[in-house]
């Protein structure tokens, strides 16, 4: 982005006015590009084949003023298994995700409609294959106010897992969104139906529900330790083979995911840098060993807007 | 023969002050039914009359008519039309942050104004408008440096001042925020959030 340059505060006005021309008007910026790495450090508790969970991501986006946008996303994950006789099956996995939106302008609903695609590829070594080689498509129309009070979704995902006996996962989701206290304050609901094309692959469900539940608030510029943004979500119900286009987390493991929750905070950093650091837990089922365990994790994520 | 150019002559005359008689009853209507608050046919007198096609100012009176009646799409094409006809229009250029900011469209209005401040350097209500646009999106870095020439270029305007402080505010500098919002009441002794700032950080 392009930056106005500082004066001196010891310029005169005549000075200042010569030097007008090359230090404040720039042609305008079109393009909004930023860049953020994440990491992930996961445990797990009670589980009787997984250990913890390392898992690294960059992405980078560049939107076209406030009309369109472009994301592409990368993630390297490892899975530590326990060895059982023997044998440590341990994964290894890459992730590659895509993100087209275009944002239309419509007086007669005072707001912005966004069609979005998202794309998703995954590749790892699980020795069974069958986590390897998923794809996702997800498509998404989403709607936001003009004064950004209200906002919905509904999205469609079809993740196939070709190795795994061609199971197919449909997955509806909408997402409900209102700001308030002078938009200091989000609350989102997001409901999920996950439904399966083969029962006999995903513990015996053919269709789970869930809800998502969100609050973010943003403080003040005085807040404590320079604090802006504090988050809190919880999931309540059952999730199997979920995908997050926000976080392009694909939950492409057989485990029911049975309810989580998750506290963050943002910092702004010099530089027009953000830090966020976000701890949650997960609950998950294996059914088919009786296995209840959870995955209790670390994230942080640092962002720039070039 | 010679009578005929004649009879020409005057049916030319009296065609052409007819016209100029339509379009000056055309821009009353306009500005007639805008008083009334009818910015729908306040805006169509003038876009049923073909003379106003190619009209600048009849671009910059329906986008400006449009954006009152909410229909921000259509004004933005207007004075979109504008910028066309004549891309220099500092007019059209500040007009078209009206329905871009109804829209919330922060990164537009930015770029509107960066180009208008291309063709008027120092216009100062292209840069209370573009940095409207730089808080709007916290781009904080940008809107300390870009007010803090403001208030060379104007020092007796308080707007730059309560920009300044925001934006140190935001940065976290409480002693500079503190410093801009006692320049701010030099100039506006009872400025509300100049006040609060002071007494809450004193």
């Amino acid at each position: 982005m392009k930056r106005i340059q500082p004066l001196a505060t010891t310029l005169t006005l005549v000075s200042a006015l010569s030097l007008g021309a090359s230090g404040i008007a720039h042609g305008g910026d079109r393009w909004y590009v930023s860049t953020s790495i994440s990491a992930l450090a996961a445990t797990y508790s009670g589980s009787e084949q997984r250990n913890s969970q390392q898992s690294s991501s960059l992405l980078v986006s560049a939107d076209y003023l406030d009309n369109a946008g472009v994301t592409l996303f990368y993630n390297r994950s490892e899975i530590d298994f326990k060895a059982i006789n023997g044998v440590d099956n341990d994964i290894e996995q890459n992730a590659f995700a895509t993100r087209l939106h275009y944002r239309f302008f419509s007086d007669t609903l005072a707001g912005s409609l966004t069609p979005q695609l998202v794309l998703q590829g995954i590749s790892n070594n699980d020795v069974t294959t069958r986590s390897d080689e998923v794809s996702v498509i997800a498509p998404r129309l989403a709607y936001l106010s003009y004064g950004k009070r209200f906002y919905v979704d509904l999205e469609y995902s079809l993740s196939r897992y070709p190795n795994n006996s061609d199971l197919e996962i449909s997955q509806w989701s909408a997402g409900i969104g209102l700001g308030f206290n002078r938009r200091a304050d989000w609350l989102s609901l997001r409901p999920y139906v996950i439904t399966s094309s083969d029962e006999r692959l995903t513990q015996g469900e053919s269709s789970v529900q869930a809800l998502e539940l969100k609050w973010l608030h943003w403080f003040g510029p005085d807040a404590f330790l320079g604090v802006r943004q504090l988050s809190l979500g919880a999931m309540a119900g059952k999730r199997m083979y979920a995908v997050d286009h926000d976080s392009f987390a694909v939950y492409n493991l057989a485990d029911m995911q049975e309810g989580s929750l998750q506290a963050g905070l943002s910092w702004a950093l010099p530089a027009g840098m953000n830090l966020t650091s976000i701890l949650g837990s997960e609950q998950y089922n294996n059914s088919a060993i009786n296995n209840r365990y959870r995955q209790n994790y670390l994230y942080l994520n640092l962002s720039k807007q070039w | 023969m010679r009578n005929c150019k004649h009879y020409l002559g005057i049916l030319l005359l009296a065609l052409l002050g007819n016209s100029a008689q339509a379009d000056d009853t055309v821009w009353a209507q306009s500005f007639a039914l805008q008083a009334e608050g009818d910015f729908y046919q306040a805006a169509q007198v003038l876009l049923q009359d073909p003379a106003n096609n190619d009209d600048e100012y009849a671009a910059l009176r329906i986008g400006y008519l449009s954006y009152l009646r909410g229909n921000y799409n259509d004004a933005i094409r207007f004075y979109e039309k504008a910028l066309t006809l004549n891309p220099s229009a500092i007019d059209a250029q500040l007009g078209i942050t009206l329905p871009l900011m109804a829209q919330q469209r922060w990164r537009q209005v930015k770029a509107h104004m960066q180009q208008l401040l291309k063709t008027a350097p120092w216009h100062y209500g292209g840069h209370v408008k573009l940095m409207m646009a730089e808080e709007a999106l916290a781009d904080w870095n940008a809107l300390s440096r870009h007010a803090s020439q403001l208030t060379i270029a104007y020092p007796a305007e308080a707007t730059a001042w309560v920009y300044l402080a925001r934006a140190a505010s935001w940065q976290g500098d409480t002693g500079k925020a503190k410093q801009a919002y006692r320049e701010v009441l030099k100039r506006i002794p009872n400025h509300i959030e100049a006040s609060a700032f002071i007494a809450k950080n004193s």
